[in-house]
């Protein structure tokens, strides 16, 4: 009975077993990423690496399912207060399960045309690879601690990645020959875990209502006076 | 000062000492509702109670006092006081009991109508709503007129208390008991004195312990849900995670912990309309909660006597029963899924089936079998 008494109801101990669940899919979403993009670029066989992937990826998409069934118990149990942070769960559980879903997309792309020859494409997307698998790593640690100015940085620095597949994406279509169309996907992919990633910092800086948008709509600043008035 | 607050400052022993004093509280209201009948003196209250004697009418004022109160636990522990001051005999007080279990239903399926601008989840919230409904009306069914026609459940409850479980003319009392009863004398004395006499008195006191009953009940099952939200959150998991049985146990448990079965089912509805929760997975947790509801009735009979326990033993086996009957053998089981699955489709297709729906059996019904059968 004392126990029962003394036992926390406050819904923290929910919350944090739910944000380090999802810090679970943001690691698991790397590691298929690492490994697809080695797989793409050749350094790894594919096929060696093929049934731990797509078992990763499956515990991702499990975890997705079983982290919105808990958000619904969650804020059935302690009510409206935890709305906004249940929200806030639900929205970004989707951009994990987006970053292993484009995780085996870039697997796929390795199965059918890997980039093996040496060229400045593939020199650049080695290096994209390394910027967004740490970009990955520190937006997990992150979400973790809600650092707000680490959050603005790494904003930052995910809007320069996408700006630069934007930039590539363009050269490669309007370029010849035309079989740059892996490299378009290739790009287009990297620049889709790259938003994902930005999308998932988003919830630490922006109001639920502007989760994603981020591009759209200006971040919010506490220092807004926009915001302040409620805008 | 809101409960959650509350919890969140007041040190353990503290809330340990806050539920044992509502709990006092709660037992002090049942003694003063025994004490205010036998105030009014046994003919007046007989008088009151004598339209009872009619199963169906005990039913219908069962299911009618319960939606009102919207609360069973109200409705029987204020019968379990009633058949504890002998105003009311077992065998009148058991379709009673019946039917608050009936009445106590109501309450999930109006909160399944917030769900009703959206057909889908509406069709799940609904149907995991009416399930409980379904499964009561059943158990009515099959063991009112099963118990008019051997009486099982008055003879096995009784067996049951004179094993000498409790109650103060078991011989068997203790100083809580003793307390709950001085204090109680306490309220009728000072209400005496204030001089208040004869059928003022029993009325004033009736008033009081009705009261008392109602917010005790409130705060003790907003206490207890906020201090175990926590606790109630993990379960509800387990239930998600694991099929059988467990839902069951785990309603039960909460339903004893938050003292209120209404509390239980209403946090299913959610989780049935968001489709996280099958309507096959939370039947047992809404049967379970059903048994759980009785121990508030238990409680309430401590302080009576040998027939009150008997009429709080016999509202565990009415609802153990259907659990028995209707749990383990799947055909019986699917009756009450499809019967709400053929509602709730019904419901979504047209809405006036709600309408129809909970103005027959919770109002309209109800009424009509008090105004025939009281006769």
């Amino acid at each position: 009975m004392f126990e029962w008494f003394s036992s926390g109801s406050s819904g923290a101990a929910g919350l944090d077993r739910m944000r380090a669940e999802f810090c679970q899919m943001l690691d698991a979403g790397r590691q298929v990423f690492d490994a697809a993009t080695d797989a793409m670029l050749g350094k790894i066989d594919p096929e060696a690496i093929r049934e731990q992937l797509f078992k990763t990826e499956k515990s991702i998409n499990k975890s997705v399912r079983h982290l919105r069934r808990e958000i619904v118990v969650h804020s059935t149990v302690h009510g409206p207060n935890t709305f906004p942070t249940c929200l806030v769960l639900m929205s970004v559980v989707k951009d994990a399960e987006r970053i292993g879903d484009y995780g085996k997309n870039l697997f796929d792309l390795a199965t059918t045309a890997p980039l093996v020859q040496d060229t400045e494409w593939r020199a650049d997307i080695m290096q994209l690879k390394e910027l967004i698998s740490k970009l990955l790593s520190d937006c997990r640690d992150t979400f973790s601690t809600s650092d707000r100015d680490q959050a603005l940085a790494l904003i930052s620095r995910a809007e320069k990645i996408e700006d630069r597949c934007d930039d590539q994406i363009q050269r490669l279509l309007t370029e010849e020959p035309p079989k740059a169309a892996a490299y378009v996907l290739a790009y287009r992919y990297l620049k889709r875990v790259a938003s994902h990633v930005f999308n998932v910092l988003t919830s630490v800086v922006q109001p639920v209502d502007r989760i994603d948008f981020a591009k759209k709509l200006p971040i919010v600043r506490d220092d807004d006076p926009a915001n302040s008035s409620g805008q | 000062m809101p409960i959650d607050s509350l919890k969140s400052r007041l040190p353990v022993v503290g809330r340990i000492l806050l539920f044992l004093g509502l709990l006092f509280i709660f037992l002090v209201a049942i003694e003063l509702l025994s004490g205010s009948m036998k105030v009014a003196g046994s003919d007046t209250a007989r008088s009151m109670l004598q339209g009872l004697n009619n199963p169906f009418a005990g039913l219908a004022a069962g299911i009618l006092a319960t939606v009102l109160v919207q609360s069973s636990s109200v409705s029987t522990s204020t019968v379990v006081a009633l058949v504890g001051a002998g105003q009311l005999s077992v065998a009148n007080a058991i379709p009673i009991v019946m039917g608050a279990n009936v009445g106590t239903s109501v309450t999930n399926t109006l909160l399944s109508l917030g769900h009703v601008t959206r057909s889908d989840e509406f069709r799940r919230a609904f149907a995991g709503a009416t399930v409980h409904d379904f499964f009561n009306l059943l158990a009515v069914a099959i063991f009112l007129p099963l118990e008019l026609a051997t009486g099982y459940m008055e003879y096995t409850a009784s067996w049951l208390v004179s094993l000498g479980l409790t109650g103060t003319d078991t011989g068997f009392s203790n100083p809580a008991t003793a307390a709950v009863k001085a204090t109680a004398e306490g309220i009728q004395h000072g209400l005496a004195a204030l001089g208040l006499s004869g059928g003022w008195l029993a009325t004033v006191m009736l008033l009081v312990a009705l009261i008392q009953i109602v917010c005790t009940l409130y705060f003790i099952t907003n206490l207890m849900k906020a201090l175990l939200a926590d606790r109630i959150e993990q379960w509800l998991n387990r239930v998600l995670e694991q099929k059988g049985m467990i839902g069951l146990v785990i309603g039960m448990a909460t339903t004893m912990a938050v003292q209120s079965s209404s509390i239980t089912t209403s946090l299913l509805i959610p989780m049935f309309a968001a489709g996280v929760l099958s309507l096959e997975a939370g039947f047992p947790m809404v049967v379970g909660a059903n048994i759980g509801t009785t121990i508030t009735a238990l409680l309430a009979a401590t302080v009576t006597n040998q027939a009150g326990m008997t009429i709080a033993f016999v509202h565990f086996l009415f609802n153990a029963s259907g659990a028995a009957l209707f749990l383990p053998i799947p055909f019986l089981r699917r009756i009450p899924l499809r019967c709400s699955r053929w509602l709730a489709n019904a419901a979504t297709q047209n809405r006036m089936w709600v309408l129809i729906y909970l103005g027959t059996v919770f109002v309209a019904i109800p009424l009509l079998g008090i105004l025939i059968w009281k006769r």
